[in-house]
């Protein structure tokens, strides 16, 4: 079975590599279809068949007298959760932009798939070098695709992005060196498995301390990542910048690597850091759901609202995870997963409308539901589910959260359950100032109608968010036993 | 000490100047390029699976230096590669790589300052002549000024040497009573003063910028492969058991001031690159950037355990430097282009390999993972803060994430801009395109699987 696991880590390599080193008529559109599909199918096989309650070691390249040589790969609930949605999201944004012009395919796929390829690898990773390693390395091909085939600041936005997660990512290696030193002091290895890491005693006293210090260096790569405010603008340009497949990746699945990061490595190694920061932190998460949540009603750019409504969500899933309860954790963990479905869904929905109307702006739009009825049905079940309306995906997850919150801060609950109310105003103006009122384009322009894989990939998130809604222990089955 | 007289290094020292007689005599640059390269693999082969080499008590060569001479002389023969025998120009820097090789060797296994006055004027002189050589606008005013800047720094090394042996009585580096504190300390200050200018650490960095940009490739891969390697690994350890010598006060204070040193180059250099047009002088400001990095080593305790880390960082940081200079030079004759930033827009669409080439080369200097850069930079912080340097680490490292902004701009050039179509005025011949592929090859080396050269070195 762990030949399985083998060919999901691999796939996505082999398949930039073949948009790299194939002849140009081979590297069509379908190639990249036909590649995500079976990603897709291999890692449904892989999350089946592979015992996730437990972390599983697929494979371990050991170069023994160098710390950095060591490469140890391997699986378990939570890590095997966003395996799934990485190559979920890949699938679905591929079908769904295939139909759009793309100038260079190759640069293009190849960089779709190494980047996905950095992702699962991270998530893979048992070590805390080689997380780090592919962690940074998801900037390059992220940075090609804001940068390459983004909108008209794409520079700008790429190079932005660029510098905030680098900068994050210095400081975090810094902290990392430290570990390994400490590490090699006290029990003599230099390679940084989880259990080496909690086996660690770090000195605490305060921040100055070495915990302290080291405990902030990470969570400020992965609050960079997250973002969670004040870290959090670059992602607003990135968003508005990028073509919808990166929009797509980014905000699904790259930005739960943060959260995913604190799960694994800031909560178990820095205990008494956590519980001594908690406060601050959830201050922090307050406010970024409430600022995402304000500044996404204010936004005119139907991308804008998308990635100020991320801001906003990101601080509720890292308020579930600084709650500290199991409860919590399982719904941030869940609600990684329904985030990155749903805002998935959005931002294709923002790129079926850019693609006939040529406008992002709320002013130039409206009236759409009454040419496309179908994928205005789609997109509001979409829409519902970033509202956490009962029976999606959304409220299981926020419910959770909410619930483990109440037993740690009241107060933080009441401010999150606010965000969580401002929430449909914002949505509803999108999806009102998009479908309903007068439609405002020229009446010569003719609109393109949806093609089939718009909206089966429309469909099948519609599909997955109604389905996590009513039966949400088929994913929390998934990770239940990891924690 | 018991003297073995090494035939072997003589006979390669005697056919390196069989190539400087046979030069005007042999007809065809194809046989002087290839006796370049018998006298290098012979050098090699004679070296090669040695514990020690010992010629007399001024020179010694453990199983490090031996094998970073190994080293050493393989990049001397893809140096002669890259030179290749198309023209004279070649050839001459071929030969003067050789002979840089004969200092650096020297240098390495030096255990008499007499003798590292030689070897080390050797190289200097050879490095003058090489930028003489090159064919840039600026290599003769440039070689001039580093000539007027290097034989001042040579007459401060003489001083050190002087106060050195009048602190001492004797010339050994390794053995010695120091009878007059002052004077020591004296030359240790010196010597410090000299290696800041080798490194181009601030205030001394100003040949650097001058340098760097108008030297040609083949001579630029010389310096930085043979003669930097070698000059700078003497110097760090050299230093670091004179530091171990003095008392403890003094001790502290000159820690304090190479610290300073080195943070000050590093912002410096980190600030200056931001504000400079083209794209040699960002490497040029980088180079004084990462030398910074290495400098602190000078505030380690004297150990032999630093050596393998301090050769790993030296020779892939050369390479990457190499790597980048000789990218820079090839496209910019390519295209018959003048190095400036917006020369390098859309680069990517142009040329896909240069590009890529170059990509991994920066990418090496900014320490991105699985490149050498990250490993090389992940050992030495690492010994940094095992021996408690923690401030110095992060200050360092700050300066680091200055860097990062230049290196996306060059970047973003290369990848985002958009250039003008433009067609190939010269070829870039197929020796030059594999040494720089086998230098890509280097560094995805040294950061994916680091432990090879462990495997090598240990």
């Amino acid at each position: 079975m762990k030949l399985i696991g083998f060919i999901q880590f691999l796939l996505p390599l082999i398949w930039a590599m073949l948009y790299i080193l194939v002849p140009v008529n081979i590297r069509s559109k379908k190639l990249a279809v036909i590649g995500s599909f079976l990603h897709l199918i291999v890692t449904l096989l892989t999350v089946a068949f592979l015992n996730l309650n437990s972390i599983t070691t697929l494979f371990t390249i050991n170069f023994s007298n160098f710390p950095l040589g060591n490469y140890e790969f391997g699986i378990d609930g939570i890590s095997g959760v966003l395996v799934l949605l990485n190559s979920l999201l890949v699938f679905i944004a591929i079908i769904a932009t295939y139909s759009a012009e793309v100038r260079k395919v190759r640069t293009y796929y190849s960089c779709i798939f190494i980047l996905s390829w950095f992702v699962n690898s991270a998530l893979y990773s048992l070590n805390l070098f080689s997380f780090y390693i592919f962690w940074e390395l998801m900037l390059l091909p992220l940075f090609l695709l804001i940068g390459i085939f983004g909108d008209k600041d794409r520079r700008y936005a790429s190079i932005k992005f660029f510098i905030y997660s680098g900068l994050g990512s210095i400081i975090m290696l810094l902290g990392i060196i430290y570990l390994s030193t400490e590490s090699f002091k006290q029990v003599e290895t230099l390679n940084l498995t989880i259990d080496v890491l909690k086996s660690i005693s770090l000195p605490y006293n305060g921040f100055l301390s070495p915990q302290g210090l080291i405990f902030s260096a990470f969570c400020f790569a992965f609050f960079i990542k997250a973002p969670l405010f004040p870290f959090h603008s670059w992602l607003p340009s990135a968003h508005v910048q990028a073509p919808t497949i990166a929009s797509v990746l980014l905000a699904g699945i790259l930005l739960k690597i943060g959260t995913y990061g604190l799960i694994r490595f800031v909560i178990p190694v820095f205990p008494e850091a956590v519980s001594d920061f908690r406060s601050i932190i959830l201050i922090l998460c307050c406010i970024s759901i409430i600022y995402g949540a304000v500044l996404a009603f204010y936004q005119d750019n139907i991308k804008g609202i998308i990635a100020y409504s991320s801001i906003s969500h990101m601080g509720l899933i890292v308020a579930g995870i600084f709650s500290l309860g199991v409860q919590g954790i399982k719904g941030s963990i869940f609600f990684m997963f329904s985030h990155g479905l749903a805002t998935a869904g959005l931002f294709i929905f923002a790129h079926c409308i850019y693609v006939r109307l040529h406008s992002k702006s709320l002013k130039d739009l409206g009236g759409i539901v009454k040419f496309f009825p179908v994928f205005g049905i789609l997109s509001f079940i979409i829409l519902l589910s970033s509202m956490a309306t009962p029976l999606t995906s959304g409220f299981v997850s926020e419910f959770m959260i909410l619930t483990s919150l109440y037993k740690t801060n009241k107060i933080v609950t009441i401010i999150s359950g606010l965000g969580i109310l401002l929430t449909p105003i914002y949505l509803l103006k999108l999806w009102h100032g998009t479908m309903l009122g007068e439609y405002n384009i020229s009446k010569d322009h003719t609109l393109i109608k949806l093609n089939a894989l718009e909206l089966g990939a429309l469909f099948l998130i519609a599909t997955l968010i109604l389905l996590l809604g009513l039966f949400p222990n088929i994913l929390i089955n998934l990770f239940n036993g990891s924690l | 000490m018991s003297i073995e007289v090494n035939g072997q290094f003589l006979v390669y020292i005697a056919l390196v100047l069989v190539q400087i007689l046979a030069y005007p005599l042999v007809g065809l640059n194809k046989s002087k390029q290839i006796l370049n390269i018998i006298s290098s693999c012979f050098l090699f082969l004679a070296m090669l699976g040695r514990k020690e080499l010992l010629f007399s008590d001024q020179f010694y060569m453990g199983e490090k230096e031996i094998k970073l001479s190994l080293i050493l002389i393989a990049f001397n023969i893809l140096v002669s590669l890259y030179n290749g025998a198309k023209n004279n120009n070649g050839i001459k820097h071929s030969i003067c790589s050789n002979f840089l090789l004969i200092g650096s060797l020297v240098l390495i296994g030096s255990r008499d300052l007499s003798l590292v006055y030689i070897s080390l004027e050797m190289a200097n002189i050879l490095f003058i002549v090489m930028i003489g050589l090159s064919s840039y606008e600026k290599s003769q005013s440039a070689s001039l000024k580093y000539l007027i800047q290097s034989g001042l720094i040579g007459g401060l090394f003489l001083l050190a040497i002087a106060l050195f042996y009048g602190s001492t009585g004797t010339f050994d580096i390794y053995d010695y009573h120091v009878q007059n504190m002052q004077l020591f300390n004296i030359s240790i200050v010196l010597f410090i003063i000299v290696f800041s200018f080798k490194v181009g650490m601030v205030p001394f960095n100003f040949w650097i910028s001058d340098t760097f940009p108008n030297i040609s490739s083949g001579n630029l891969a010389s310096y930085f492969l043979i003669s930097k390697v070698a000059v700078n690994y003497f110097f760090i350890l050299f230093l670091m058991n004179l530091m171990s010598k003095i008392e403890i006060d003094q001790r502290s204070f000159l820690l304090i001031i190479i610290s300073s040193l080195a943070i000050i180059s590093a912002f410096v250099a980190n600030i200056k690159a931001l504000t400079v047009k083209s794209f040699k002088g960002i490497l040029s400001h980088s180079i004084i950037a990462h030398s910074s990095y290495i400098f602190v080593t000078l505030t380690l305790a004297y150990s032999d355990s630093y050596k393998d880390n301090i050769i790993f960082y030296l020779v892939f940081y050369s390479i990457s430097s190499t790597g980048a200079f000789i990218t820079i030079n090839n496209y910019l004759k390519k295209y018959d282009l003048k190095d400036s930033l917006c020369s390098f827009n859309g680069m990517f669409n142009r040329d896909p390999i240069l590009a890529l080439s170059l990509t991994i080369f920066i990418l090496s200097l900014a320490g991105m993972p699985f490149t050498s850069g990250f490993t090389t930079k992940f050992v030495l912080f690492h010994t940094y803060l095992a021996s408690g340097k923690v401030m110095v680490s992060l200050t360092l490292f700050v300066s680091a994430v200055i860097a990062l902004a230049y290196y996306v701009k060059c970047i973003s050039r290369i990848f985002l801009e958009d250039g003008d179509v433009l067609q190939p005025i010269n070829i870039i011949t197929k020796n030059k395109k594999i040494i720089i592929i086998i230098f890509c090859i280097l560094v995805l080396l040294g950061g994916i699987a680091p432990s090879l050269y462990y495997r090598i070195i240990s």
